[in-house]
């Protein structure tokens, strides 16, 4: 085999160390850019993720918040639905108090009209009563009978 | 004067020269080293020229294979390691490289070379144990006693440690030159018998569609042996410093 052959040595190895010196020096020149761009890849990937972080927190405070002030908001708006149902209730319960008042008055009053109005007829039902009693004796007896007569004889 | 299957593997002198007494004459392979050199100088230069935060195919692919060997090298090492990155990192995709540089029709594949592996698996071996005993001093040696090791087995664990720590160039260079001269004898073979197919003619012929799937099924494997085979190499490179650095068993 050519491999085997002595006399190529030394050449072979001669340019080998020379060709892979240069090679050493051209890979150690070149593998600090690399490294710098690995590296400020890693740094802005680093802080990106570091700012997502942080506004994922800030996201999730004010959600919080949010969540607080709406509840607080809800308590609120009960609170007041709560209050103006009373009031209103109190209004109510008064104004029908004052309503029932007027109208029991006015039903008192009606039922003294109607009581007066009874015993104004009644009382003329008597005086119609004894003018005809007076009337029926006169015919019938030819003699007008005393007035308290008759009003004794109605009445009974 | 070779085989033919074994002619791909033949080293040219282009341009002869002697240095010193030494032969350092500029051959095929000189020239697939400095291929492959200048493509990872384009790759590197071109995908990083324009680097942005957000990436473009060609600096994905450059941060990727930098992702990759960062990785290997935390995994195995450790935080020491980090200053042997640009090392694992230039060995890695050099040896991918001319891995897969030597698929193309016509290359010359430098990693089929035993001279080739040898010398890189011999150079991390000296960087192994000169870091290792810079580090560690005499306590170096603690490498081939693993702890709570029995008395009466001390001699033949160490011996045992011993030999396959010094047998590590040699598993690690033989590994990648067979598998990459392996790999392209086999295409070799196949490509030869779809010639021999093809000049026998009639129903030979269309039988030559036979060893040319076959050639294309093996093409597919050997991008993978390439790619895996770079890695493999790499990554023992990482498992042997750690062995240096962190005196780990």
């Amino acid at each position: 085999m050519p491999q085997f052959d002595p006399h190529v040595a030394v050449p072979q190895i001669v340019w080998l160390i020379a060709v892979f010196a240069i090679l050493y020096l051209i890979v150690r020149a070149a593998l600090p850019k690399v490294e710098r761009v690995v590296g400020s890849r890693a740094h802005i990937i680093g802080a990106d993720l570091g700012a997502a972080e942080l506004a994922k927190t800030n996201a999730a405070g004010i959600i919080a918040d949010y969540e607080a002030s709406l509840t607080a908001a809800r308590a609120a708006a009960a609170k007041v639905a709560a209050e103006a149902k009373e009031v209103t209730a109190a209004a109510t319960a008064a104004q029908l108090k004052v309503v029932e008042a007027d109208l029991a008055a006015h039903t008192s009053a009606a039922t003294a009209r109607i009581e007066a109005a009874q015993a104004e007829a009644l009382v003329s039902l008597k005086g119609v009563a004894a003018d005809a009693t007076t009337e029926i004796v006169e015919r019938l007896t030819g003699r007008r009978p005393a007035a308290d007569e008759v009003a004794a004889a109605v009445g009974a | 004067m070779y085989k033919p299957q074994l002619e791909q593997f033949e080293i040219y002198r282009m341009v002869p020269a002697t240095t010193l007494g030494y032969d350092v004459s500029f051959t095929n392979a000189s020239l697939f080293m400095l291929v492959a050199l200048v493509a990872v100088w384009l790759f590197l230069t071109l995908g990083m020229r324009r680097a942005t935060i957000v990436p473009g195919r060609w600096q994905s692919a450059v941060e990727m294979i930098h992702e990759f060997v960062v990785g290997m090298v935390d995994e195995n090492i450790g935080a020491k390691g980090r200053a042997y990155v640009p090392f694992i990192f230039a060995l890695f995709i050099f040896i991918l490289f001319a891995n897969i540089l030597g698929l193309l029709p016509f290359a010359f594949a430098v990693t089929s070379h035993i001279w080739v592996t040898f010398a890189f698996a011999a150079f991390i071996f000296l960087l192994c144990v000169g870091i290792g005993f810079s580090r560690h001093g005499l306590h170096f040696f603690e490498l081939f006693v693993p702890p709570q090791t029995p008395i009466v087995l001390l001699p033949l664990i160490v011996l045992i440690e011993l030999i396959s720590f010094v047998s590590r160039p040699l598993t690690l260079s033989v590994r990648l030159f067979a598998n990459m001269t392996a790999g392209h004898i086999l295409l070799q073979v196949f490509a030869g018998f779809i010639v021999s197919l093809g000049l026998a003619g009639g129903l030979f012929a269309v039988l030559g569609i036979l060893p040319l799937a076959m050639n294309v099924a093996l093409y597919a494997l050997e991008l993978l042996v390439a790619v895996v085979q770079a890695y493999v190499f790499a990554l023992l490179t990482c498992v042997y410093l750690n062995d240096s650095i962190n005196l780990s068993h």
